[in-house]
């Protein structure tokens, strides 16, 4: 199939169904509970990810309750078949553009019990076509609290589909949409509703009115509101939320609990996990090379320097990213994150980004391997890619041990004054860079007008968020383990060949490895920002990996002892300074402010780069490091350059 | 110069006019329930100038401007 031409019974991944399955896809707007009633259906046995030719995430996976076997899609949020979003493009394309042989079997409306009309506009569309239709309703509970009650049967009757009550928040209900699957694939499909007339020259709005009408009708007949029970807490909570002085100071402290589950709880969890990798499973995996010989040798290079140090680095990031993920997902499900998105909405808009792109950059300056997978929180993918692009500007808690220890060498007496100036110049990044990014990549991306829907406050449930939890961490692992572990077994292969004779593969000293020869190819580079010695290059490098890594590649270099804490340089602060005198020709601190730019600007670290490519892609992905090195370089040749004429 | 959502007073309810917005927008907001006919009330006004509407039960959070560019119809009181 090409991409122009997209089917349900594709093979467009996900869990493999048997030939002759019936395709069922799951449709509706966002926020009805649509995700989760798939996650029900399907449990284990599915797939998320990106429907092939868009960034539209599509999941897909195979139910199978032992009577029943449907290979089911999720299909994106869509409030209609009109193509304003690439989501709802992507719906209109599977559900109504395509030959009625690959469309799929039957499409179950997922619409929300609290605000069904809402829902009903995509039943309309469905059934002007012959489509076998399911609406399945979610939130009953809800509507219930409010008042709301819906009679069924005349729902049924009206829409000429069968209608199912779910609630998956609470696992009920699962029988009855069967029964109303079966139902439906059964029955011959539903006469089509005739289209609204199409007024010549008319721009949609005629008809869409008339559906409208037909909706009201429908609602009218269905629907009794009963008089709110009580006044909605959610209003009350709002009205903090969402107030001028109150609401960004809610919306900050809700930040700052984000920043710090994120930052000081996960600290210990990360130590423990290091220690243990490079504690017992490296001393257990050297007692078993002594047992077997090859104590000593290349081989215990490559286990414990390669593959240990690597696979500990990337499980380290597993209780982070579990945090976060749990946080979003919690955010998300209570109803809040729409709050957030309006508090922040006009401050954002003054740099040209949306409202809810404060989270991933907030999250950014605890660690931006988290707050690149925050990025999905927009619904944009231009947004999504615009935000995971600025994300690494800001900066991270690693870059903050480099500068702490490269402020107390070169300026003892303002440290502090040195490190707040750097996440000063960290904002700055990342507000320039995301006005010369709109200005020439995305000029066409409007400011979208704040248009939102606040769903009523919700108590998250546990296992939802469980679930997301673990479906987004399993997808992080999957992609960036490879990137992570191959880029920390090139570094070591690149440190284990020895170009000076006398030295065996693995047993090289790093100054006589291919690693230095790579730097000091690589250290004229540096020459016009003041610090091109291969020394302050090789730990560059070995930055790339992680900024955690820079101090410590110093210190292998000059045979030095790490600092026990940064702030007491000792010896190793007199060999980086002597280095950084000698390379800047006297222009000290030029040289020292243009490495620290440097070091804020460039690759974070290649965690981060695997995220990336998660959210965003490949290619964006090589943009983006494209973008980073060539500002940092940029930026840090201006800042020697004026700084050591001055 | 006609009323629009911008307009209203906290708790204040109104019919909503044909809204003065673009295609797109203007069927977005239709599908939230924000369009000619509808009944809303102002719930709040929230930081920066944003209206929160009671529309069919539901809550939306809107700009100061996309407020603007919805007349309300005139009410004999």
């Amino acid at each position: 199939m090409s991409e122009s031409a997209p089917s349900c019974h594709s093979d467009s991944g996900g869990v493999a169904a048997p030939p002759g399955t019936p395709v069922v896809a799951l449709a509706g707007a966002p926020n009805v509970g649509k995700s989760t009633l798939f996650n029900r259906l399907t449990g284990a046995r599915r797939d998320v990810g990106n429907w092939p030719g868009t960034t539209v995430e599509v999941g897909r996976g195979l139910m199978d309750d032992g009577v029943h076997q449907f290979d089911v899609i999720d299909l994106p949020g869509a409030y209609s078949l009109d193509p304003l979003s690439p989501d709802e493009a992507l719906t209109r394309a599977l559900l109504v553009e395509v030959p009625r042989e690959d469309r799929p079997e039957l499409v179950v409306v997922v619409g929300d019990a609290t605000r069904l009309s809402r829902s009903l506009y995509l039943v309309r569309q469905l059934r002007e076509t012959d489509q076998r239709l399911v609406l399945a309703v979610t939130m009953g509970d809800i509507a219930h609290e409010h008042g709301i009650d819906i009679d069924a049967e005349e729902l049924q009757r009206r829409l000429g589909v069968p209608v199912a009550f779910i609630d998956p928040r609470h696992r009920h209900g699962r029988v009855g949409l069967l029964a109303a699957m079966d139902a439906a694939l059964a029955a011959e499909p539903p006469a089509a509703i005739p289209a609204p007339a199409r007024a010549a020259g008319s721009d949609g709005l005629a008809e869409a009115d008339a559906r409208f009408g037909w909706i009201d009708d429908v609602v009218d007949a269905c629907v009794s509101r009963g008089a709110p029970r009580r006044q909605r807490w959610s209003d009350r909570f709002d009205r903090l939320a969402l107030s001028a002085v109150l609401g960004p100071i809610t919306f900050l402290v809700a930040m700052w609990a984000v920043f710090q589950l994120t930052t000081t709880v996960a600290a210990p969890l990360q130590g423990a996990l290091d220690w243990f990798f490079t504690g017992p499973v490296t001393s257990l995996a050297i007692t078993v090379l002594d047992a077997v010989g090859l104590g000593g040798t290349w081989v215990q290079g490559l286990v414990v320097d390669g593959l240990i140090s690597g696979v500990g680095m990337l499980l380290t990031f597993v209780p982070l990213m579990a945090i976060m993920f749990a946080l979003l997902a919690l955010l998300e499900d209570s109803g809040y994150l729409a709050r957030a998105a309006v508090v922040t909405d006009r401050l954002m808009r003054a740099i040209g980004l949306p409202g809810r792109a404060f989270l991933p950059l907030i999250v950014g300056f605890g660690c931006n391997v988290p707050a690149i997978a925050a990025t999905r929180i927009l619904p944009n993918a231009r947004h999504r890619i615009l935000t995971a692009l600025l994300v690494p500007f800001t900066s991270c808690s690693a870059r903050l041990t480099v500068y702490v220890l490269v402020a107390s060498i070169f300026f003892p007496e303002h440290a502090g004054t040195v490190v707040f100036a750097m996440y000063l110049i960290s904002i700055v990044f990342v507000v320039v860079i995301g006005l010369l990014l709109r200005g020439t990549l995305w000029r066409t991306m409007g400011s979208e007008p704040l248009v939102i829907d606040l769903p009523p406050y919700q108590r998250p449930s546990l296992r939802l968020t469980l679930n997301v939890m673990w479906l987004r961490l399993s997808g992080f692992l999957r992609t960036a383990s490879g990137i992570i572990v191959a880029t920390v077994i090139v570094v070591w292969f690149l440190q284990a060949i020895p170009t000076t004779s006398g030295y065996g593969f693995g047993q090289v000293p790093v100054e006589e490895s291919l690693y230095a020869t790579t730097a000091q190819a690589v250290a004229p580079v540096f020459q016009p920002a003041g610090f091109g010695t291969w020394e302050t290059t090789s730990a560059l490098m070995v930055g790339f990996i992680a900024k955690e890594a820079v101090i410590s590649s110093w210190a292998q270099t000059y045979s030095a002892e790490e600092p026990d804490t940064s702030t007491q340089p000792g010896t190793l602060g007199q060999y980086i300074k002597a280095d950084f005198e000698q390379s800047s020709g006297g222009h000290t601190s030029a040289a020292v402010w243009a490495f620290l730019v440097f070091l804020l600007a460039y690759t974070p670290c290649v965690a981060t780069l695997a995220a990336q490519r998660r959210e965003i892609g490949a290619r964006w992905t090589g943009f983006g490091i494209a973008l980073q090195l060539s500002v940092a370089w940029l930026v840090a040749v201006a800042i020697f350059q004026i700084g050591s004429r001055l | 110069m006609a009323r629009t959502v911008r307009d209203l007073s906290v708790g204040e309810r109104a019919v909503l006019d044909a809204p003065q917005l673009e295609p797109g927008l203007r069927m977005r907001l239709a599908e939230m329930g924000v369009r000619r006919g509808e009944e809303v009330t102002v719930t709040q006004r929230g930081v920066g100038g944003a209206r929160i509407l009671s529309v069919r039960g539901s809550r939306i959070a809107l700009d100061a401007r996309t407020a603007a560019r919805l007349p309300v119809q005139e009410q004999a009181t």
